[in-house]
């Protein structure tokens, strides 16, 4: 039986920097996917192995990075279900932290990934890569097989630096070599009962080369507690004002992805 | 083929899972028909889904959940070890024998297992809680009843006549449950037969055959409670344990070596086929064939429930995959005979429903498929026959089963 085509998209959450909330929206916003029907993958590539955790997978691929990255054909063996309908997990590796020197091997580095992903595109709607914070040739390698950079920017001086770091990164042809890979911002950790908060936030808002997606993503006790519980936070606080966030979140991200054609 | 489960325990599932999974994995219950089981890291690895039968089985199906296949198969070991059975226990007729042996004494035994297997099965046939059940009651019934007819000359044959019309009626209690049942599961290859812009019209079928099943299954189950099959039941087994004792000189193959007398009634058997089969031609009856597949399955009963634990596997093994062969054939042209019947009957039913006109075009239609198919069955006949009773083949039986 030949696979229906599917008009697959492939997310990366992105920062140069940790500790923002890249895997907690990964998460997230992977399981809100999956929840809503569609075929859904997560690639956890951060040797940290945070969402591998959160997911309850032993962080183990036989045969490491480099196995993946030369055997296309086997990628799926390594693929896990997780606990949840529709949602399925490419585990972390404590290899993944040679990643870069593994892509180098290749003529064209930083079209490998993309390439990795493409035999996967018949299975999933969505494909979501959570990555390492770092600026790196896995990070090109990320820029060039993604239909949408997802940033999260904490609304703080020092971290939104990091946000204009990346447009830098943009402008000089870095990031979407291909020119179609949409560079979506959102606020992460935000406290509206901060001032400095609201006044980077408008700031941030302003600048109209960025794209500051209009959801926020509050500070919340659930998103943190997702270590304890190793759910997405919908499972456990389905109610909760970073559920609900996150849900609004996915409706503008899905909305967006879709009036752009897919690149292939 | 829907297979209603796996593996099989009498226990409380949820507890007989945990305690044979103990320090590997957690089961936990998923609403009344499901277990979860997860690993040390609390991963969901498989689903178990628990099928009770009334009766006290309980039958589970291990689902791995994808990436995990190696823990559904050390948790399927674990099961095992801990006393959960295969569930081809439930079927599978199979007595440990030696050629030597008295053939009373092994027909005795492998009698008393088919009995085992009508008991282990009519719980869930009179539940109707899955179609292998009753399927299963009745195949140990027909090896029952080719046993008694081809073993006849172990018992005294003023008791045996009694018993085969016992079992005979038996099993035509349940005949109209069982092929409603497979109406049922053939009704939608049926469809699949049907020209595409007909199928929808066949729906008013369903209904009506349900409806048939429920009432056949009600006669069905006042038959097997009943009186006459209980005491059947009863005494059947003490006459089987008594066999042995029974005056010899009334039982004149009582003594004679098993090997002796199975290998005897397999030559004859297969001598039989070959005679009824070379009778038979394009322009035949298809009672012809229907005989012929009657003989075919005595045969098959003596190999596997005799041939195969006492004769050499190199001959037994090609001469029953030949015989299944011929068999399939036999069995898509009866099938497609019986499909073409019974669609026939049921058009008189439909004509007063609603919606009854369009299905009764659709049928019309499927009976000629019906047909065409049965004919071409014939067609394949003559090859798979001459397979079957090539003179290599008759040389085999006849120099091999002695
Ligand atoms: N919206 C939030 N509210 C509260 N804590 C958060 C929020 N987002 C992330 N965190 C916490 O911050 C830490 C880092 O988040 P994480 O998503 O792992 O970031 P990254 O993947 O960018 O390193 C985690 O402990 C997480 O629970
Ligand atoms: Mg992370």
């Amino acid at each position: 039986m030949s696979k229906a085509k599917r008009d697959t998209r492939v997310i990366a959450t992105y920062n140069i920097k940790g500790g923002v909330g890249k895997t907690s929206a990964a998460v997230n916003l992977a399981y809100l996917a999956a929840k809503a029907g569609h075929p859904t993958l997560l690639w956890d590539l951060d040797p940290q192995a945070a969402s591998t955790f959160l997911f309850r997978v032993r962080p183990k691929v036989e045969g490491g990075g480099r196995g993946l990255l030369r055997k296309r054909s086997r990628t799926a063996q390594h693929i896990k279900a997780t606990d949840h309908e529709n949602l399925e997990l490419l585990p972390a590796d404590f290899s993944y932290r040679h990643l870069d020197l593994a892509l180098d091997q290749f003529k064209k580095p930083a079209g490998r990934l993309r390439k990795v992903l493409a035999p996967l595109r018949a299975d999933y709607d969505y494909i979501f890569l959570d990555c390492p914070p770092s600026i790196s040739l896995v990070s090109e390698a990320v820029f060039e097989a993604s239909d949408a950079l997802l940033v999260p920017v904490i609304p703080a001086t020092l971290s939104s630096r990091a946000y204009e770091q990346l447009e830098e990164l943009s402008r000089s042809g870095k990031v979407g070599r291909r020119g179609r890979t949409s560079i979506l911002a959102f606020f992460s950790m935000a406290n509206v009962s901060k001032q400095l908060h609201l006044q980077v936030m408008e700031r941030l808002r302003k600048i109209d080369q960025l794209t500051v997606l209009g959801a926020a993503i509050p500070t919340a006790d659930e998103v943190e507690m997702m270590g304890e519980e190793r759910n997405p936070v919908p499972v456990f606080a389905p109610d909760g004002t970073a559920a609900v966030a996150y849900a609004a979140l996915w409706a503008e991200i899905e909305q967006r992805l879709h009036s752009a054609p897919a690149g292939s | 083929m829907n297979e209603r489960g796996e593996l099989v325990t009498t226990q409380a599932p949820l507890e007989a899972l945990r305690r044979a999974l103990a320090g590997a994995y957690q089961a936990s219950a998923h609403g009344r028909e499901a277990v979860e089981l997860r690993d040390d890291l609390e991963k969901l690895v498989c689903r178990v889904t628990v099928m009770s039968v009334p009766g006290g089985s309980n039958w589970l199906t291990v689902t791995a959940l994808r990436g995990y296949e190696q823990d559904a198969d050390r948790i399927r070991r674990l099961l095992r070890k801990h006393g959960f059975q295969s569930e081809d226990q439930w079927k599978s007729a199979t007595v440990t024998m030696s050629g030597g042996e008295r053939s009373d004494a092994v027909v005795a035994r492998v009698l008393l297992r088919l009995q085992e297997i009508q008991d282990a099965n009519l719980p869930g046939a009179l539940a109707g809680t899955h179609v292998e059940f009753l399927h299963d009651f009745r195949v140990a019934i027909r090896r029952t009843r080719s046993v008694l007819r081809e073993m006849r000359g172990v018992f005294i044959a003023e008791d045996l006549q009694e018993v085969r019309a016992d079992f005979k009626w038996l099993q035509d209690q349940t005949s109209a449950a069982r092929d409603l049942d497979v109406y049922l599961e053939d009704l939608e290859q049926l469809r699949s037969l049907a020209p595409e812009p007909m199928r929808a019209d066949l729906a008013p079928l369903q209904p009506l055959l349900e409806e048939r099943r429920r009432r056949a299954r009600l006669a069905m189950s006042a038959a097997l409670t009943g009186e006459r099959a209980r005491t059947l039941h009863g005494e059947w087994r003490g006459i089987l344990h008594g066999l042995i004792l029974e005056p010899e000189n009334l039982r004149p193959d009582a003594s004679r070596p098993i090997a002796e007398l199975a290998g005897g009634r397999i030559r004859r058997v297969h001598d039989q086929m070959v005679r009824m089969g070379s009778a038979i031609d394009q322009g035949s009856a298809p009672e012809a064939y229907h005989e012929l597949r009657k003989k075919g399955k005595e045969l098959r009963y003596l190999l596997e429930l005799f041939g195969a634990h006492l004769f050499d596997p190199e001959l037994v093994k090609p001469l029953v995959s030949t015989l299944k062969l011929l068999q399939d054939v036999l069995g898509l042209h009866q099938d497609r005979e019986v499909q073409a019947q019974m669609l026939r009957e049921l058009a008189q039913e439909l004509i007063g429903l609603a919606g009854g006109a369009q299905a009764l075009m659709a049928i019309g239609t499927l009976v000629d498929r019906l047909e065409a198919d049965s004919l071409a069955a014939r067609g394949r006949f003559s090859s798979s026959f001459a397979q079957f009773s090539s003179a290599e083949q008759r040389r085999l039986v006849t120099d091999g089963f002695r």
